[in-house]
């Protein structure tokens, strides 16, 4: 069987083949150089060898995924070739629904669910040919992590199985990193898809709220909620959400949205754009580490060098992003899960109970405060990017921790980097913009205003093209 | 807040009879664990009191709303 290697394979040792990117694939797939059955058994084959220690999938349909691909290959060597998703296997985090395939939302009180329909984001991926190869691990109810107790074990960082590999979005970062999927569909209510995406070096985009339906996603939020694509690269990330989005009348929010540019093909040259640094998100008292810092300001020379104009963009404080948000989601997470956790709160893990029921403490008046500051910021950060196009920022403020050592009310404790981007709705992408010096991932953020995914995904492909960081896969136990 | 508003913060005997107002059943354990945690966001919530937030603006009914309007 004759796979193509991904790019950059040959400059480091390698014990296994991980597979190519969509974007590599997909031309590849339509000349009938590469069978879509031969890419999903190599998928299934790097599950079989890995995944039982890394713990990303909770369900793999192995036999409707070998239908699928025997389906796409057939249907393209008829000539009838749907797109750049034809034939790619993908996985799908388990909080939203597959229909046929249980879907659990990571949670014991759904153990047996199996729903009989798609969300629409997966049937439009299936419209678009891709295989589903699974489901994958998610914190419980896209709260609840990382909890030892939970119905399924958390997912392992595949460059140091001992910390976090990030949430709710646990598994998709986790399979993506691995090769154990070329792309995979997430979900981000203040930092769930772009988190996982930092801590295990891919990339993941958080759309313009509405670009994407939520109709068939378990909601923990719904004014916050956004499914996004997660791959190893940006381009990727463009060609997923390309399937993905577009108005859903099952989705009253995705009524209207209309994107500037072209989605699928943004381009990837930032020579001229104005973008703006944000220290102030990282640097200050309790924010980002020296390191994450040092990473920002190299990210904003090398950006430079690459012909941005870059300009330092001083947003509000990141604490009242944060607590806007944190108020918003944790009163509407208590409401949407508010039968089972009065019901059967034993069946819930203790961290996903605690976190959930803290919401049902929210004051309406509080939850009202937020949404006005909600609008004050809209306003001050609409003001302070005036000048530029596009903002970019760290991606976390700290290493990962180790996983054991992870307390149920942790994010009280540090500003949430992620947090503004879901109260504004504006789109908002993750990239690897390194190692530390324990070996671990380093990201950045690319936001825009509203509707301005492409001019995102634009910054992002640039930036991974002008740097090595897609040619470092983790090394994983034979 | 305003000066008529209780505080957020609450004891614990306050905290334990809204959690079974609300219908939460837990052990003392965790509702001492969650009292705490909830202090911690009582004192956060204190960054909605900043002044600034108009009062007359109406909610936002999405966020590229929320963004236009800001012009």
């Amino acid at each position: 069987m004759a796979v193509e290697r991904g790019r950059g394979l040959g400059a480091r040792p390698v014990s296994e083949p991980f597979p190519p990117t969509i974007a590599q694939a997909a031309p590849e797939i339509r000349a009938g150089r590469l069978s879509p059955v031969a890419l999903v058994e190599l998928c299934l084959a790097r599950i079989a060898r890995h995944d039982g220690h890394l713990r990303s999938f909770l369900l793999v349909a192995a036999d409707e995924a070998r239908a699928a691909a025997r389906q796409a290959e057939a249907e393209i060597a008829r000539g009838r070739w749907r797109g750049p998703l034809h034939g790619i296997p993908v996985a799908i985090k388990d909080a939203i629904d597959t229909a046929g395939l249980r879907t659990t939302f990571g949670s014991r009180v759904f153990a047996d669910r199996v729903p009989a329909e798609d969300a629409e984001v997966v049937a439009r991926l299936r419209r678009a040919g891709a295989v589903i190869l699974g489901k994958l691990e998610c914190h419980e109810f896209c709260l609840g992590g990382p909890a030892l107790d939970a119905f399924a074990p958390p997912a392992r960082n595949p460059w140091n199985p001992e910390v976090y590999a990030g949430g709710s979005s646990s598994g998709a970062g986790v399979a993506v990193a691995a090769g154990l999927c070329l792309g995979a569909i997430g979900t981000d209510t203040g930092g769930s898809v772009r988190i996982p995406a930092a801590l295990n070096a891919i990339a993941a985009h958080k759309p313009t709220y509405g670009l994407a339906s939520n109709h068939g996603i378990h909601p923990l939020a719904q004014s916050l909620d956004h499914p996004g694509p997660m791959a190893w690269t940006t381009e990727d990330c463009a060609l997923i959400l390309a399937a993905i989005m577009g108005p859903d009348p099952r989705d009253a929010a995705t009524l209207g949205v209309v994107p500037r540019g072209d989605v699928a093909s943004p381009g990837a040259e930032v020579k001229g754009l104005r973008i703006g640094v944000v220290r102030n998100f990282s640097d200050g008292p309790d924010l980002g580490t020296p390191e994450v810092n040092a990473n920002l300001e190299e990210v904003a020379a090398t950006l430079g060098r690459m012909g941005a104009r870059i300009s330092e963009v001083v947003l509000p404080d990141l604490w009242d992003y944060t607590v806007a948000n944190t108020t918003i989601m944790s009163s509407e997470a208590f409401l949407n899960n508010a039968p089972w956790l009065r019901a059967s709160p034993e069946k819930v893990s203790a961290f996903t109970r605690g976190r959930m029921f803290l919401g049902s403490f929210v004051r309406a008046e509080d939850y009202l405060r937020a949404q006005r500051l909600r609008r004050r910021l809209a306003a001050a950060t609409r003001e302070a990017m005036r000048d530029v196009d596009a903002i970019v920022c760290a991606g976390t403020l700290a290493p990962p921790a180790p996983v054991a050592s992870m307390q149920k009310f942790y994010y009280l404790r540090r500003p949430l980097i992620t947090a503004p981007f879901n109260l504004l709705g504006m789109p908002a992408l993750s990239t690897c913009t390194g190692f530390d010096a324990q070996g671990l991932p380093m990201a950045a953020q690319v936001a825009a205003p509203p509707l301005d995914d492409a001019l995102v995904l634009r910054i992002g492909r640039a930036w991974e093209r002008a740097t090595p960081w897609r040619d470092r896969r983790p090394v994983l136990p034979a | 807040m305003d000066e008529t508003s209780p505080p957020r913060a609450l004891d614990l005997a306050a905290f334990r009879a809204l959690a079974e107002a609300n219908g939460l059943r837990m052990g003392e354990a965790e509702l001492a664990e969650l009292h705490a945690a909830h202090g911690v966001l009582a004192a956060l919530l204190a960054r909605l009191d900043a002044p600034g937030i108009r009062a007359e603006e109406p909610w936002p009914s999405s966020a590229a709303e929320a963004w236009e309007r800001g012009r």
